[in-house]
């Protein structure tokens, strides 16, 4: 195992700010609920790219030991997200957000 | 501060960018965006590669050909789903971004999470959200043509404030970055000594210990009496000393060369740091899905209404 360099963590952190900023653009701009869902899957893949990038760095296995959770958590995460999808999906027979947009208050 | 003015207008130019990319109603710019936005990812990526160029660095520090190119294809695969009309391509793109990034985490030396990422991400998750994208769109084209899109997905909602609010975002990200990683110690050396330090805190460390010492007793190195003090984090050499008193006041060792199969792989790393740090963490975890799998079960089953023995209905539980 060697250390990466500064100039590699700050690359890869780039491109996974970069894919945290589209994913969170894509949560707000699209409105099809499972894509909107889809993007929150997209931040959660960005974020265990920077977290093995900083496990790379500091030579810390953790941050892959880490990322093993993060995994459970996204897959309950779409399990609940998805089942909820289809609940909404039934009741309006449409997947567009702004039907709910009552909600809102 | 050159570079992070390059990276602030790159910013911008990213915006601009991927604001034209995204879905509207007879837009015919989206090439045109998604040139714009790659262009100032390159910029972006440049303008990292040359941050901390004080004396050049040496050879091998930066990221490779293969670095440069994983990124570009993750960042337009995350830049066509979250702009593609149609959500099985949505999905499909998305599927190419953990491709992409798994190949990153491969350049990382995180090769058993770059694979898990794969199995469960594009193999179990993605196939859950196809299905569930099919179930609707099934429905829903009886209406209308088989090759259209839903009207929802052609337009954006408020696609200039929220891509003003995700590339200002991004922008702050990257000036906290580069304030904050400029105050990481940049020698590669004391990053491995206090790498070399953390391993030997490591309670998984005494098991790799053991495996060194099995390792060097088939090859004959490991002489009665003594033991594994530590192994060096390049995997390659491990010190010796011997258990008496009169050496270990001393510290005296010596020096060896682990045989050349002997290696440590991530999976080994990975399963012993799983295993002896976080045991009750995976019992939750454990936890964490039982309960979304009887919550997804809960929440998609079908309300059926009951027969009653008089022969009414009954609406169920709610």
């Amino acid at each position: 195992m060697q250390p990466i360099s500064i100039i590699s963590l700050n690359a890869y952190l780039l491109v996974s700010a970069v894919l945290f900023a589209l994913g969170l653009i894509g949560f707000l701009t699209r409105r099809n609920l499972i894509i909107m869902f889809l993007c929150t899957e997209l931040m959660f893949q960005a974020a265990a790219i920077a977290m093995i990038a900083f496990g790379a760095y500091h030579m810390d296995i953790q941050g892959q030991v880490f990322l093993i959770f993060v995994l459970t958590v996204a897959a309950a995460e779409a399990a609940l997200a998805l089942a909820l999808v289809v609940a909404l999906y039934r009741r309006r027979n449409s997947l567009d957000a702004e039907v709910w947009s009552e909600m809102s208050g | 501060m050159l570079n992070a003015g390059i990276i602030y207008a790159a910013c911008v130019a990213g915006a601009v960018g991927v604001l034209l990319m995204l879905p509207r109603r007879g837009s015919q710019l989206a090439l045109l965006g998604g040139l714009i936005g790659a262009a100032s990812l390159g910029a972006a990526l440049l303008a990292v590669l040359n941050v901390t160029q004080g004396a050049d660095p040496p050879v091998g520090e930066r990221p490779g050909v293969f670095f440069i190119v994983l990124a570009f294809v993750a960042a337009a695969g995350a830049a066509r789903m979250i702009t593609h009309p149609r959500p099985v391509y949505a999905a499909l793109y998305f599927i190419l971004v953990i491709l992409a990034s798994a190949g990153l985490l491969v350049l990382l030396a995180a090769e058993f999470m770059a694979f898990a990422l794969v199995i469960v991400y594009a193999g179990a998750i993605l196939v859950t959200y196809l299905f569930v994208i099919m179930f609707a769109q099934q429905a829903a084209e009886e209406g209308q043509e088989a090759n259209e899109s839903a009207p929802y997905d052609l337009s954006a909602r408020e696609p200039v404030a929220a891509v003003a609010a995700g590339f200002i975002m991004l922008a702050a990200l990257l000036g906290l970055m580069y304030r904050g990683t400029g105050q990481l110690d940049s020698s590669s050396v004391m990053n491995a000594q206090a790498a070399a330090r953390m391993v030997e805190s490591d309670p998984a460390f005494a098991l790799l210990v053991q495996k060194a010492e099995r390792a060097l007793a088939d090859q004959g190195t490991l002489e009665p009496g003594e033991t594994v003090a530590w192994i060096e984090s390049n995997d390659r050499e491990a010190w010796l000393t011997r258990e008496d008193s009169a050496s270990a006041e001393s510290g005296a060792g010596r020096l060896v060369t682990l045989p050349g199969d002997f290696q440590i792989d991530n999976v080994e790393r990975l399963g012993l740091s799983l295993m002896s740090e976080f045991p009750a963490s995976l019992e939750v975890a454990g936890v964490i899905l039982l309960m979304a799998m009887l919550g997804a079960v809960v929440l998609s089953r079908k309300i059926q209404p009951l027969m009653t023995p008089a022969g009414g209905t009954d609406t169920g539980s709610a």
